[in-house]
């Protein structure tokens, strides 16, 4: 896939993975990341444009300094579909990229003209309680406070958008 | 130096296997092990204790807040510090306090304060946490992310409902509020003097050092561990170019007098592994959500104490296997004669410039007759030996006493009443 930075009027810029030819597919990545190398991915684009945005926070915690919210989560997705140009496209989200799907889809119906959710995180129900990954212990955990500490511990403090190291992209 | 007793105030009947049956102590502890006489039983003894420590000599006495804790039994600290401003007259009443971010509106907080001053005659300490992350994240449903900014605006409301003379608006990200005119208004002025408990962070500490507040750092392993942490808070204080007045700051220490360290052994070494192996189960999920750790602290590398114990790997076995003796070698525990706990205690005081102690006399299961014992033994002969270090220093971050017509004592006894 190819991967650029898209830059938004509010200034914030965003890596967005893009693939394939027809029609166009905005796929929201889970707790892992974008793997370009995904062959769920893959298999889309023989059939589909895919395009993968990078969700605030994967890449830099400061694109986070302005998102306290899951609405405000959904306004930076509406400006960045709207820098993207997409007029008509299905969303598609897995896990936790399946909780921003259906926040944009209740924010903005008008916008996607199909919805997937793939193993949605956050829908709640009482009788099947989703699990709460913000109390996963991070010595357990790959994900959340675990890859924040370890990226923080390995650049000293230093944080910048850097690609996702490899071995975030697979699963172990 | 002053001196302060502090109760957690502990569930003390947890079971031996607790540490084997449940996952954490705090948050999700079952309620089955909770007996509401065994609770009737503990309130009623531990208010006694925090009233004899004020009946001994001790200058404060401390209670604070948490939720769903079995280690503390005071979701409401505030109803102990009423408890206690009716019981007690002249020692200084530390509420430490409460987490702002939890109250809404936040002035509910400056109300119930100023009733406790008022009441008090003016003996309140406000202490103003921002929450460990199981009370704040997974007790009371606060993001994480938010916390701090929202603890903050809270703050700012409180100071200002207690200063300004008129009824003024309040239009903050996370409180707006046209009418803001609390009454009662605290007795002293300009305001109670405001106490910041917290483990560590980068921002406490400004926080603190720009408005005037004490920072206490209550630590449950000791001084010698405590040392970076105050290290760093007085470099912090170096870089606002303020001088190192030793009554600025506060420190949690648990300590066991005794006439001899064998008998603090015998005495104590049981309610001290209550506390280290029972009290401090925590499950390792609950300690650090993401977020709420802000990233000034986190590339300062400062790790929250019941992380430390909870993460690292092979911590939680170690601290199954904790014997008295290693409570000891490694500081945690304060603990000897009267001679021996002095001695440490004035090496803390000179490594750590520490002008409040907050002591812990009373921890784990503790019986009242040696909670009573260990009080008496710290105040006669363990404070005289103390009470004129930093003595050179003016104290701005404690009540002044204020002689009152009115006495704290019940104006009208029980039996003229019935």
């Amino acid at each position: 896939m190819k991967d650029e930075i898209v830059s938004l009027p509010s200034g914030r810029r965003w890596q967005v993975y893009s693939g394939g030819a027809g029609p166009q597919i905005l796929w929201l990545h889970g707790l892992r990341g974008v793997d370009p190398d995904d062959p769920l991915l893959a298999a889309l684009q023989t059939r589909y444009r895919v395009t993968a945005p990078v969700a605030p926070g994967f890449n830099d915690l400061d694109e986070l300094s302005q998102i306290d919210n899951i609405h405000e989560l959904a306004l930076d997705y509406d400006d960045l579909i709207g820098a993207l140009g997409l007029k008509s496209f299905s969303l598609i989200g897995h896990s936790f990229g399946a909780m921003i799907a259906a926040e944009i889809a209740a924010h903005f119906p008008k916008a996607p003209e199909r919805l997937v959710l793939l193993a949605p995180f956050g829908l709640w129900n009482d009788a099947y309680p989703v699990a709460d990954i913000f109390a996963m212990p991070y010595t357990q955990s790959t994900t959340s406070s675990g890859m924040i500490r370890r990226r923080a511990s390995a650049s000293r403090g230093r944080l910048r958008p850097t690609p996702m190291p490899r071995s975030w992209r697979r699963r172990p | 130096m002053k001196f302060h007793f502090f109760h957690l105030m502990p569930y003390p009947e947890l079971p031996a296997d607790f540490r084997e049956k449940n996952r954490s102590v705090w948050v999700d502890v079952p309620s089955s092990l909770f007996d509401p006489a065994v609770g009737y039983r503990a309130y009623n003894e531990y208010l006694d204790e925090l009233e004899y420590a004020a009946s001994v000599g001790f200058d404060g006495i401390c209670v604070n807040e948490h939720h769903q804790n079995a280690y503390g039994l005071m979701p409401s600290p505030n109803l102990m510090a009423a408890a206690l401003a009716r019981r007690t007259s002249g020692v200084k009443l530390i509420l430490m306090g409460n987490s702002v971010a939890l109250y809404n509106p936040p002035t509910r907080v400056a109300e119930e304060m100023a009733m406790l001053d008022v009441m008090s005659g003016g003996r309140l300490v406000a202490g103003f946490p921002v929450g460990t992350p199981m009370d704040t994240t997974f007790c009371y449903g606060q993001s994480p992310a938010t916390l701090r900014e929202k603890y903050r605006e809270g703050v700012d409301l409180i100071l200002r409902a207690w200063r300004e003379p008129d009824v003024f608006s309040f239009n903050g990200k996370y409180t707006q509020l046209r009418y803001v005119n609390i009454w009662p208004r605290p007795m002293q002025k300009p305001r109670p003097p405001v106490w910041v408990p917290g483990g560590a962070s980068v921002e406490t500490w400004d926080l603190c050092l720009e408005n005037d507040f004490l920072y206490a750092n209550l630590s449950y392993f000791g001084y010698q561990e405590g040392q970076k942490i105050m290290d760093l808070f007085w470099n912090a204080v170096d870089r606002h170019q303020l001088p190192h007045n030793p009554y600025r700051a506060g420190f949690l220490q648990f300590i066991a007098v005794a006439n001899d360290d064998a008998e603090a052994e015998r005495l104590y070494a049981e309610p001290a592994l209550y506390f280290y192996q029972r009290c401090l189960h925590v499950y390792a999920g609950f300690v650090n959500p993401p977020g709420y750790m802000s990233m000034a602290t986190l590339k300062a590398g400062i790790e929250g104490q019941v992380a430390r114990i909870t993460n690292r790997a092979g911590a939680r076995a170690e601290m199954a296997t904790l014997s008295w003796k290693d409570l000891i070698e490694r500081g945690y525990l304060v603990a000897g004669s009267p001679a021996t706990v002095a001695d440490r205690i004035n090496d803390m005081a000179d490594k750590l410039n520490v002008g409040h102690l907050m002591t812990l006399l009373h921890f784990g299961n503790m019986s009242k007759e040696t909670t009573m014992y260990n009080t008496r033994m710290f105040a006669e002969k363990v404070i005289p030996r103390l009470r004129s270090r930093f003595s050179e220093w003016d104290d701005n971050w404690f009540p002044r006493d204020v002689p009152l017509q009115a006495s704290a004592a019940p104006a009208i006894s029980p039996a003229a009443v019935s």
